[in-house]
């Protein structure tokens, strides 16, 4: 396809690729090396031939189009040799450290500075020495170390012929040359470009003899070349698939040639190649017209080549959070984790449930610590720890979330430090700390205390009620007493983690009485039956007892007149782990059984009954010995006098509110009055019978740890 | 002998490969699929060390093959990609000399270009395929994108075995994260395929053919045709 004569010569521009390595690189080498140093930086831009015949080649930059960062002196990039694919031209890059002075740039002046280099190259003939020169460009950027987006913009200067040069023809070669010139060209082509000291030498010249013998010479030969009869083809590498349009490296090709050899008329080669050979069909001969003035060459010519976005002439961005950001990696490596666990073991595996359920855990010390990491492990995401107390010098033995730092000046607050210690972990966690004291029955208060303990049991009743799952792991049995009455009254999903010196106890509360959070229920006030109201839950089951059912007693002050190392809960310091764990892994459980805080307790080797869940069984109690490292599955159910979780209590909290959480409080016996306890107690020492010496727990010696 | 004797004699192979295999299985795939598939860009070998400080004889890197180029017709364009830049950073007319001899494109193609690497993995003593895709000014994609760039039975492969999938996870030598397809049932089935391809047992199991068998299901995955010349195992 032929062009008419005169018609100017459009040059396809020259497209810029970057490498994700290349701005690894640079990131690493700005925060590590440069810091704010903004002073311009040489780089090293690769391009090679067209390969492809629908796809241009693009200019590209490398992680090696940077200096390495280990080079200690140099800010100079190793430039490679003698590879065909990676031609290597220099380039400079100013980057700015913020986003308005990358905007301030002057954009005309630095493309003058970087075109007037090219033409001095091509004056003083270093352009002949070495071409690569000739492709010379300029990158700015404002790299956003924070958000990892970078914002960046090319300039390819090419001097500009005043007048344009005109195109009289172009064709494929293969349409210009003979059959015989065609394959001896092809041959040299070959031979040049797998030759290590050519291959990566982007213009060249190439003589034909009247034998149709082709030679490919470097441009420093242009006087060889003279003497003979021969065809001349001014060759260069074409990174551009156009089949119309010749690229960009031919503009300053031909400023250098019009400005060194003064030629009017040029036959060029746009050299293009397809699976690594070369391709005379797809390369192209044209001739083009230079008709500058005589002083042309005298002044710098003006210069063009800021690169377009889409055909505006803006800079682009790109954002490299996702492989950059180190909190996403940690995130997607975290989801990858359970995601595997999914597709390989467990396919009915919610990840969804498991990142969306809100955790309250009710203590921040030695299983609060455990529970905490556990559900993390899990994917859980949203986890609020309350605790009033504050790291001391002994716990960061037996709480894993705590360091010495955090007992130094008195010590950081636990439910702050966990927190950060959780973030530490895994930034990406949504963890809240709550300073604040759980009010307990047995521990009466004062009229002036009053108020602000009001407002301690609003608050943890609105922290319940703005969770999904609550963990009651405190260190006294009374404190449990208000967070299970609360929880039992929303149906909230409660777990119990208790521990004695060498035993444990996890369990999950059953259903509270009533079938919604809150409001009166109309159904129990009139009902007929009282009994079956106090043990059925909302689905007419027979509820599950919680942490309190078993007791005959209400909870009262058990941390008074305890001896020193009776106030220290100490136990063996597997079990705070142990119980942990478990307490988590029951939590994941009721999460995926269908009938979650409803579901029935398993016992272990428990081979009729229950359908198998995917996760296994699903208990109501586990208790633990490990002087016997032994573990065993009860099932309790709900106590008609419970002081926690009966309907009785509830009814009563439902309909006299704080006042009677006050009651609670300050006078233990009112809850066994009101549950019935003191009745059975009085009826239960009506009885005369001699009781053997009993060793069993309850009551007796060890005071030193929460009765389970 | 008798051959059916000398393969019995052999302990039950388990699927995997050394490392040392993995080189020489490595250097057999690149030479055969140089020769029989030579309109696709070759197999080249990219050493590396993980471990400067360790001294390795055997060479370490792995298979790589760049360049593949997608091209996605206009309207398959996503126009999110485009980017609503306030003026304050463009040239004005009468800054930049006016000039008619730059070509102006008014609607270009958009290429999804692709590059797989073949790694060896250590603890499961298997190659694994990474890869990567990303438009032609260097922007990756994300796995939505590459996707729909995925042949149909793709999709179906990977939902069916348990032991085809896709993850990113951060590249051995380049510390980048790259896709790949998860290692741990590939032992599994290159000894099915071992023992279901009698061809292979007549002769015994030559390590050299390890890489083309185990592409000849991976590359499906990824929509890499194997050519049926690459799959004859009588010496060649």
């Amino acid at each position: 396809m032929s062009r008419k004569e005169g018609a100017l010569l459009q040059f396809a521009p020259m497209q810029s690729s970057v490498d994700e390595g290349f701005w690894h690189r640079f990131s690493s080498l700005k925060l590590n090396k440069l810091g704010i140093d903004d002073s311009p930086l040489p780089i090293i831009g690769f391009y090679a031939p067209c390969s492809h015949s629908q796809v241009s080649n693009h200019l590209t930059l490398l992680a090696e189009s940077l200096p390495s960062e280990s080079s200690d002196s140099s800010l100079v990039p190793e430039p490679s040799s003698g590879n065909r694919n990676k031609c290597s031209v220099p380039g400079i890059l100013y980057n700015t450290n913020t986003v308005e002075g990358f905007h301030a740039l002057d954009k005309m002046k630095l493309l003058k500075e970087e075109a007037a280099k090219i033409w001095n190259d091509i004056v003083t003939g270093k352009a002949v020495e070495d071409c690569s020169m000739l492709s010379r460009f300029l990158l700015i950027s404002f790299a956003d170390l924070k958000k990892w987006s970078f914002h960046y913009w090319f300039a390819f200067p090419a001097l500009m012929l005043d007048p344009p040069a005109a195109l009289v023809n172009l064709r494929p070669a293969s349409q210009w040359l003979s059959a015989a010139e065609a394959e001896s060209l092809s041959t040299a082509c070959n031979e040049w470009r797998n030759s290590k000291s050519t291959a990566d030498v982007p213009f060249f010249l190439v003589t034909i003899d009247p034998q149709s013998r082709a030679t490919v010479r470097l441009l420093k030969d242009w006087d060889a070349c003279q003497s003979d009869a021969h065809k001349i083809l001014f060759g260069f590498y074409d990174p551009c698939h156009l089949p119309n349009n010749p690229g960009w490296p031919l503009r300053n090709f031909l400023a250098l040639i019009s400005a060194k050899w003064n030629l009017k008329s040029v036959q060029f080669l746009c050299y293009r190649e397809n699976r690594g050979f070369a391709d005379m069909g797809l390369s192209l001969v044209g001739e083009a017209l230079i008709t500058v003035s005589e002083g042309w060459k005298n002044t710098m010519p003006n210069a063009v080549g800021w690169e377009l976005n889409k055909g505006r002439k803006v800079p682009r961005c790109i954002s490299l959070a996702q492989s950059m950001d180190p909190t996403r990696l940690a995130v997607s490596a975290a989801d990858l984790n359970l995601k595997l666990m999914r597709w390989r073991a467990l396919p009915s595996l919610n990840l969804s449930a498991l990142s969306s359920v809100k955790c309250l855990l009710l203590g921040a010390g030695t299983l609060g610590c455990q529970v905490a990491r556990m559900l993390m492990a899990w994917g859980v995401r949203k986890i609020t720890l309350v605790d009033n107390g504050k790291v001391a010098m002994s716990n960061p033995l037996r709480q894993s979330l705590y360091t010495l730092d955090d007992c130094l000046n008195g010590g950081s607050f636990k439910a702050t430090a966990a927190v950060e210690s959780l973030k530490r972990i895994f930034p990406a966690v949504e963890a809240e700390g709550v300073v604040m004291a759980i009010p307990m029955p047995g521990h009466p208060v004062n009229s002036q205390e009053q108020e602000s303990v009001l407002d301690d049991c609003r608050r943890l009743s609105d922290l319940i009620d703005a969770h999904d799952s609550v963990f009651l792991l405190t260190d006294t049995r009374e404190s449990r007493w208000l967070p299970t009455l609360l929880c039992a009254n929303t149906n909230k999903i409660t777990i119990t983690a208790a521990l004695g010196f060498d035993s444990f106890l996890v369990m999950r509360h059953g259903a509270g009485p009533f079938s919604h959070a809150h409001g009166f229920n109309a159904e129990t006030a009139i009902s007929s039956s009282a009994d079956v109201h106090k043990i059925k839950d909302a689905k007419g089951k027979h509820r599950l007892g919680c942490y309190f059912c078993n007791d005959v007693v209400a909870p009262t002050d058990s941390t008074s007149n305890r001896t020193l190392d009776q106030q220290c809960t100490v136990t063996r310091p597997g079990l705070a782990p142990i119980a942990s764990a478990l307490a988590v892994e029951l939590l994941v459980s009721i999460l995926h059984h269908p009938e979650g805080i409803f579901a029935e307790g398993d016992i272990s080797n428990n081979v009729i009954g229950t359908s198998e869940q995917p996760l296994g069984i699903l208990p109501h109690q586990i208790r633990g010995s490990l002087a016997q490292f032994s573990q065993m599955t009860l099932v309790g159910y709900s106590s008609p006098s419970c002081t926690a979780c009966c309907d009785t209590v509830l009814s009563e909290y439902r309909n006299k509110g704080m006042e009677f959480i006050l009651q609670a409080i300050n006078h233990p016996t009112y809850l066994e009055d009101l549950t019935g306890l003191t009745e059975l107690m009085k009826s239960a020492s009506a009885f005369s019978l001699d009781w053997d010496k009993d060793d069993d727990g309850g009551g007796g010696g060890d005071e030193d740890c929460v009765e389970i | 002998m008798d051959q059916k004797e000398s393969v019995r004699d052999i302990t039950p192979w388990d699927g995997t490969l050394s490392s040392s295999d993995f080189f020489s299985a490595a250097c057999a795939f690149s030479e055969k699929w140089k020769r029989f598939n030579a309109s696709v860009p070759p197999w080249l070998w990219v050493p590396s060390r993980k471990h400067h400080l360790l001294s390795s004889h055997k060479e370490e890197g792995y298979l790589s093959l760049e360049g593949m180029c997608l091209i996605k017709s206009s309207e398959e364009q996503e126009s999110c990609r485009s980017q609503t830049w306030k003026e304050e950073s463009s040239i004005s007319q009468e800054e930049e000399a006016v000039e008619n001899a730059t070509l102006v494109q008014s609607s270009c193609d958009e290429v999804n270009h692709y590059d797989f690497h073949i790694v060896y993995s250590p603890s499961y003593r298997v190659p694994v395929l990474y890869f990567r895709s990303y438009h032609s000014d260097g922007q990756p994609l994300p796995f939505g994108e590459i996707e729909k760039d995925l042949p149909d039975h793709s999709a179906k492969i990977r939902s069916e075995s348990k032991w085809t999938f896709i993850t990113q996870e951060e590249h051995p030598y380049l510390n980048r994260p790259w896709y790949k397809l998860h290692p741990c049932g590939t032992s599994e089935w290159m000894k099915l395929l071992f023992l279901g391809d009698t061809a292979l047992n007549k002769n015994g199991f030559v390590i050299e053919h390890y890489l083309v068998s185990w592409f000849s299901v991976i590359g499906q995955v990824v929509g890499l045709k194997i050519p049926l010349g690459m799959l004859e195992t009588v010496s060649c």
